[in-house]
């Protein structure tokens, strides 16, 4: 055996006895380790058990401070007023205050359908989605028929001020505005609701809608996901 | 009455002596008290670490423009929230296969899976997968805490939440899970 083999084998031995050592004093430690945190207040003196109280103490009572804080800044932002959501994959809407459901109604929503006039106009019958607000409110809400409702219906859209535009008795007995054409109001094809009907607005059944136009005001926040 | 020295002395010296009566300056007592402070300290300051992480995130949450979610996993309800407002209450549940304790603190979604063969599910890193109820079970890692909740419930949140979405898994206390609804 030359002196070379014989140093590499030795390093080979020093490698193994180093593993080995490694496989044994590891366990060792992960199980000895908590048992000495466990055990830190037992094995400090009386004198510095009494220090560690005392910093644990002062240490309990900044984090109650700032956490009095932090609750005074959350509550400062909490609101009491009553809002809206929308869910339009469920096809429900709840008037909420706070944590508390104050109602919740079987809706209709966007249909989620597209429409195309000869001339390329397109629409998609979509309910809007975000943090939206009640703009106004109106009893016995007219519906001023828009081009989409002529064009998906093969009929010639008339002249944007055309009278047979103006309908009525259509979008029940009150209506929530919401911008953009969109509203909440009552509909006549009650046996759609809590599916995917409407063209974008949301169809609330007539016991329902008279509850939430009597409870919201304007500028009643509506979250529609 | 006069008080003179012949009633003064017997006096002190009876209070001597009770002094020591009520063991307070037993060391071992003393040591006994001391160590148990330093438990109920050592408890109370986790409490109020835990609770100062929920207070930081509710903050957060209440400045930015996305909507995240609080669950609740030993109540077994769960939140979507916007803001300052809650938008869906629901009930959740864990799986019967799942044998450790759920994650607690803020998750991030870091996926949605596409629902081909029916699997939807939100995924959280490797600690947490929302999925619905009786939909084939979604594979994570070994440590991967599954949540069932109901279908009409879990698919709003499915497309309401985005990648990146937050949420945060309250556990408040270790015992809370025991009381647990099973599927």
């Amino acid at each position: 055996m030359t002196v070379l083999q014989l140093c590499r084998r030795m390093s080979f031995l020093r490698s193994l006895c180093l593993g080995a050592a490694v496989i044994i004093i590891l366990p060792f430690i992960a199980w000895t380790l908590p048992a000495l945190a466990e055990d830190t207040a037992a094995s400090l003196t009386t004198d510095e058990l009494r220090g560690k109280v005392q910093t644990l103490e002062q240490e309990a009572l900044a984090l109650e401070e700032q956490n009095q804080g932090l609750r005074k800044m959350i509550w400062e932002l909490e609101e009491n007023d009553i809002y809206l959501v929308v869910d339009t994959e469920s096809n429900r809407l709840s008037m909420r205050q706070g944590d508390k459901v104050l109602r919740t109604a079987v809706v209709g929503t966007g249909s989620r359908h597209f429409v195309e006039e000869e001339t390329g106009r397109n629409w998609y019958f979509e309910s809007p989605t975000g943090s939206l607000s009640v703009l106004g409110k109106e009893r016995n809400p007219v519906w001023i028929r828009p081009d989409w409702s002529y064009v998906e219906e093969n009929m010639p859209v008339p002249e944007e001020n055309d009278p047979d535009r103006i309908v009525r008795g259509v979008l029940g007995k009150y209506a929530l505005i919401l911008g953009n054409g969109y509203k909440i109001h009552g509909t006549m094809y009650k046996d759609l609701l809590g599916t995917h009907f409407t063209h974008g607005c949301i169809s609330v059944g007539d016991a329902d809608l008279e509850v939430i136009y009597r409870t919201v005001k304007v500028g009643t926040k509506v979250y529609i996901y | 009455m006069t008080i003179t020295n012949r009633h003064l002395v017997p006096v002190v010296l009876s209070a001597l002596f009770l002094m020591g009566a009520d063991g307070a300056s037993d060391p071992e007592n003393d040591r006994a008290m001391l160590i148990e402070q330093h438990r109920q300290l050592t408890m109370r300051i986790e409490a109020l670490k835990v609770e100062q992480d929920f207070l930081i995130f509710q903050k957060e949450c209440y400045a930015m423009d996305s909507k995240y979610l609080v669950l609740d996993i030993g109540a077994g309800t769960g939140q979507l929230k916007y803001k300052n407002r809650t938008l869906k209450t629901f009930g959740l549940s864990k799986s019967s296969r799942v044998h450790f304790s759920a994650p607690s603190g803020r998750l991030q979604l870091t996926e949605k899976t596409d629902g081909s063969g029916n699997r939807y599910g939100l995924v959280f890193g490797k600690a947490l997968i929302m999925e619905p109820k009786g939909a084939p079970f979604l594979r994570g890692g070994k440590q991967t805490f599954h949540v069932l909740i109901g279908k009409k419930d879990f698919m709003p949140l499915y497309y309401v939440l985005e990648k990146g979405a937050l949420a945060y898994v309250k556990q408040d206390a270790k015992g809370r899970e025991a009381r647990f609804r099973v599927d």
